[in-house]
């Protein structure tokens, strides 16, 4: 479910609304930000930088556009983008494929520490390869089909269809 | 495409991620509005997805809602207080009288509109309360006729135009032999020139004779028509003429608008 009535409000620049919406959205917003930046610190700066924007441009979203959920996912994605391409960035560390949301899985001990995400983790580790690596391209990295075909160098055509079993396949494991 | 189609084809998922182009979005947005399962399924993804998204990172530090929130919502009231040079209190101070000011005559410029709407209103109840009035006075009237049709002593009698004079005109009696009552509907009648009215006569056949019961004097301002005459002689039928005002002893046959026989 969208929260429509506190869309609303945001857009009414009502404070509270906003405080909700950071509760609802700011994790999985940081979840994106960090798979790409791949640094806590650098995570935080741009995550506040996304949500002042979410605040100073909430007028600009219209839900005839698509869900609230992708335009903050795509305010998100360009910010960290943004911030990978920066001089800043540069001097200290990596690139925008080093790495992918499972090997941060797999990689850190200080994760949100749920049972369901031990439950997640398994089931994400239960993958296969071509599955994560199609998920962290086209949904954490933002690429396009045709750019995710170039990179994982299979059929175009195939992409969108891999995609959806990959995720259904994670839904299945998931007990939904 | 179906619902399922929809959700088979792989472009709800794209859908979420954001990276569909524009008239596909609009497609999705209306397949949704059209197909309950198809909102359903994007949800969801959306949730799987929004999941995935919470569970890759370290939890998020309580420090950035708060960096957020002084950024936003303190900045303006920080720079008050950082400089020095200006006396902000007392352009405050200015600033708030000013405005109590224009908010006064605001609120007085309310207070005049409020009134003049209430006063408006009140007359608008008053105009609505008097058309209940006069409907229900309507309504009343309307019943107390329909239950004088419905007694089961009244004989109705139908009183064509006479052809030579008034083809097009007729009216109908209802006669009650037992209160001696009639119910006159002349609404079929033209209206009465200047200085002339209808007189309505009962008639006797054998020989005929023809009895005054009565002038329409009031047809123009009677809306519905329908007249009460009281004492009406046994009667075997009724005629209505055209008769100077104040009405006449006899009927003037060459006016004969209307007549009828039991």
């Amino acid at each position: 479910m969208q929260p429509d009535e506190l869309i609303v409000l945001l857009q009414n620049r009502d404070q509270r609304a906003f405080s909700k919406l950071y509760e609802m959205y700011s994790e999985s917003t940081y979840g994106i930000i960090y798979n790409i930046l791949l640094d806590t610190d650098l995570a935080e700066e741009v995550l506040q930088d996304v949500f002042i924007k979410i605040w100073e441009k909430s007028s600009t979203y219209s839900s005839s556009k698509g869900r609230f959920f992708t335009w903050i996912l795509n305010i998100a994605r360009n910010a960290a983008i943004d911030k990978l391409r920066s001089k800043s960035f540069k001097n200290s560390k990596k690139n925008l494929d080093a790495d992918n949301f499972v090997h941060i899985l797999e990689d850190q001990t200080n994760l949100n520490q749920t049972t369901d995400t031990i439950g997640l983790r398994t089931f994400v580790k239960a993958l296969e390869p071509l599955c994560r690596k199609v998920i962290d391209l086209l949904y954490f990295k933002g690429f396009t089909q045709v750019e995710a075909s170039e990179k994982l160098d299979i059929p175009l055509g195939t992409i969108k269809t891999r995609n959806r079993n990959c995720l259904k396949s994670l839904r299945n494991s998931m007990g939904e | 495409m179906n619902a399922q189609d929809y959700i088979a084809s792989g472009n709800l998922e794209l859908f979420v991620y954001g990276t569909l182009s524009e008239a596909e979005n609009k497609e999705i947005i209306a397949a949704m509005e059209k197909y309950p399962e198809v909102k359903e399924e994007v949800e969801k993804i959306e949730a799987t997805l929004k999941l995935l998204a919470e569970e890759v990172a370290p939890p998020v530090s309580t420090n950035v809602w708060d960096s957020i929130n002084t950024k936003i919502f303190s900045s303006k009231v920080k720079r008050l207080e950082t400089d020095k040079t200006t006396n902000w209190s007392a352009i405050i101070g200015w600033a708030a009288s000013v405005l109590l000011l224009i908010g006064l005559f605001w609120m007085f410029n309310q207070n005049a509109s409020l009134q003049n709407e209430l006063v408006e209103n009140q007359k608008e109840n008053q105009e609505l309360l008097e058309k209940i009035i006069s409907t229900e006075e309507s309504l009343a009237e309307t019943e107390s006729l329909l239950n004088i049709l419905r007694d089961k002593d009244i004989k109705a009698i139908n009183l064509p135009g006479h052809a030579p004079v008034a083809p097009e005109a007729f009216a109908k009696v209802f006669y009650n032999q037992n209160t001696q009552t009639v119910h006159l509907d002349a609404r079929g009648l033209p209206e009465p020139p200047e200085g002339m009215v209808y007189q309505v006569w009962s008639l006797k056949m054998d020989p005929l004779t023809p009895t005054s019961i009565g002038l329409l004097d009031d047809f123009v301002t009677i809306e519905n028509k329908v007249f009460v005459l009281q004492d009406i002689p046994e009667s075997e039928g009724f005629g209505i003429t055209l008769e100077p005002a104040g009405g006449s002893t006899t009927p003037t046959l060459e006016q004969l608008y209307t007549l009828g026989v039991i």
